[in-house]
């Protein structure tokens, strides 16, 4: 064994873990189901891509601090050696998709370990220098592109969309994230979504330059205080506005918004949030949107925010339902969803990687043999795109809010 | 041995106080960290989500890893079953050496009768350790055959599981030989009591909680 006498050695405090999820590090049990469930591990093979490797090295930090030895002999050091390893595959070679925690037969929810554990290696400045842009694009113009407030109704400029309220005092507010407002292949969402809400006689309004990005980058990226910073300026903004309604297109919006702010911020927001499609599924049945039924073969993806971590599985079927009659489900569906890469950052942290996901999600749902593959998320719909356009298959990419839109009276 | 009353007993209250110790540790551990959210509350009805994270929802129709991997899953099971039922036998067998119960056999006639007893005693045990050595020399193997299950094993899983093993056995033996076998199981099984707080037998109790716990948590999200 070699000694390296430069090596750096560091204090680890890991901060943010509760109890139960200190007695769930303890209950991993290292059968590596986990594995076979993990989109990377099976894209890889690469043992270390494994959920568990990353629970035994987050185990591993907190018992050199609060473990049995520490409680008689005082914390251990960590190597910085170790500490890379760990950012490695935890920033790069993890999308935070949860996938894990379903396939888990002891019960872990993994998806919150692996966010403290990147909030743990964060805070000792342990980031792929990839994702550094993103934190200087979050902190500087309050979204991950780095686009600006002042940017933020540009995609109203550019669909021509007309009749928008901003910042006025509406039921609902559409908040319509960074994805949407600023990435042009998603630009035509909210402007559907805009159109549908007033078509259904909704009051309603956008935040405009107040919106600021949800902050599931922050929460990714490992800076709790920004994104709690975020989320209060977002919450703060939204009830000065009386909305009872929070709508959002975006699946990362979505969780964030409805369950990790009251978690982060310690008190329920005044507001609800809903995702579009639950609400357009509501107006199609209430009978105020009326889409003409077709019968383009179809598959959904379920985004795994909104359907694991999100819970709306049944509401976008039964709107793809009353819009075609040929719809067929993807192997991997629902709670069970496979991750497309879109997620945790991954598209700037291992591109490559995340284009192999989305390659495999898509290519299921080439098998079979579908006109176009839907899903309710802009991050998602970057990614498959993607890999569509690489694999060259001739297939439609689509948000479900297009689809609907495709199959309106005209 | 001179006295053996006072080393089985000395030995079984030394191993009972590391076994205490280190729940206590490990509760001492557990503590140091922020309260977990109390998610009651939100959830409609938390005992029937209870119930049903720890009964329904492990069945494997319902239980994802057991669609992903139906070996492991029947393997898993068959050790766990295995386990539950030798235990009782196996602990019974403990207190009798040690002089708790006057005989492991009569305890069995009393409590279930001595037909049952003697299917206990008889077929069922041979089958049960079968099942429990095979399963447990599977999971075993896999330690070594596969790089994602070597991977994330620490040393303490290389040595718990023939620990277990080789307990299995001198249990079964110390049953039939008496007199050969039953101090070296003693000796062992009490070794083996106070390793369990320190060691990944501890998910016996922790499973409950974090099962029960993701019932509610996923409750929450209405799935």
């Amino acid at each position: 064994m070699v000694f390296d006498l430069q090596e750096k050695f560091f204090k680890v405090s890991v901060q943010g873990l509760n109890r139960f999820q200190a007695v769930e590090l303890d209950n991993c049990i290292g059968c590596a189901t986990c594995a076979e469930a993990c989109p990377i591990y099976k894209c890889t093979l690469n043992p270390k891509c494994v959920p568990a490797w990353k629970v035994k090295s987050l185990r591993r930090l907190v018992n050199r601090e609060k473990g049995f030895f520490p409680l008689l002999f005082g914390s251990r050091k960590t190597s910085a050696t170790e500490l890379s390893e760990m950012m490695e595959y935890v920033f790069k070679y993890c999308t935070l998709c949860g996938r894990c925690m379903e396939g888990c037969a002891p019960g872990m929810q993994n998806q919150e370990l692996f966010e403290i554990m990147r909030e743990t290696l964060y805070k000792l400045g342990f980031l792929p220098d990839k994702l550094k842009n993103i934190r200087s694009s979050l902190e500087e113009s309050k979204d991950p592109y780095n686009m600006g407030v002042k940017a933020r109704l540009y995609w109203v400029k550019r669909t021509k969309l007309k009749g928008v309220r901003v910042g006025e005092k509406t039921k609902y507010i559409f908040f319509v994230g960074c994805s949407s407002a600023f990435k042009k292949i998603n630009r035509m969402v909210p402007f559907h979504v805009s159109n549908l809400l007033s078509m259904a006689g909704v009051k309603w309004s956008l935040l405009g330059e107040d919106e600021w990005c949800c902050g599931s980058p922050w929460l990714m990226l490992g800076d709790r205080e920004k994104f709690k910073e975020f989320a209060l300026h977002n919450t703060h903004v939204i009830e000065e506005k009386e909305a009872e309604t929070v709508l959002v297109a975006c699946a990362s919006c979505y969780r964030t918004m409805k369950y990790v702010y009251p978690r982060i911020l310690r008190r329920k927001p005044s507001f609800e949030v809903k995702h579009v499609i639950e609400l357009l599924n509501d107006f199609i049945q209430q009978g105020k949107i009326r889409p003409i039924k077709g019968n383009m073969k179809v598959t959904y993806h379920d985004p795994c925010e909104l359907s694991r971590l999100g819970g709306i599985i049944k509401e976008p079927r039964s709107l793809i339902k009353a819009l075609t009659s040929n719809f067929i489900e993807i192997k991997e569906n629902g709670l069970r969803t496979r991750c497309c890469g879109g997620g945790g950052l991954l598209s700037i942290s291992n591109a490559e990687l995340q284009i192999s996901l989305a390659k495999k999600r898509i290519q299921q749902a080439a098998d079979l043999g579908v006109e176009a593959i839907l899903s309710a998320c802009p991050s998602c719909r970057m990614s498959l795109t993607q890999a569509n356009e690489l694999l060259q298959l001739n297939m439609k990419v689509m948000d479900v809010v297009e689809f609907l839109v495709e199959h309106l009276k005209t | 041995m001179e006295n053996p009353g006072f080393w089985l007993n000395g030995t079984f209250f030394f191993s009972l106080t590391v076994f205490s110790l280190g729940w206590l540790l490990r509760y001492l551990k557990w503590s140091r960290f922020a309260k977990a959210e109390n998610v009651f509350p939100r959830v409609k009805n938390p005992k029937k989500t209870i119930l049903e994270a720890l009964t329904i929802d492990l069945l494997p129709m319902k239980e994802y890893s057991a669609q992903l991997d139906p070996i492991f899953y029947l393997i898993g099971l068959s050790m766990h079953l295995a386990f539950f039922f030798l235990f009782p036998l196996y602990l019974i067998k403990y207190l009798e050496i040690l002089g708790f119960i006057s005989s492991t056999d009569s305890f069995f006639s009393g409590f279930m009768g001595t037909s049952l007893k003697n299917l206990y005693f008889g077929l069922l045990k041979d089958v049960l350790l079968a099942v429990l050595t095979i399963s447990l020399s599977i999971m075993y193997a896999r330690k070594f055959l596969l790089s994602k299950v070597k991977e994330i094993s620490g040393l303490g899983d290389f040595l718990a599981i023939p620990f277990l093993l080789i307990i299995a056995v001198l249990g079964y033996l110390s049953m039939t030989w008496e007199a050969v076998y039953s101090e070296p199981y003693f000796f062992l099984t009490s070794i083996f009591m106070a390793y369990v707080p320190y060691s990944k037998f501890s998910h016996f109790l922790t499973f409950f909680i974090v099962r029960a716990y993701r019932g509610l948590r996923k409750s929450i999200y209405g799935v």
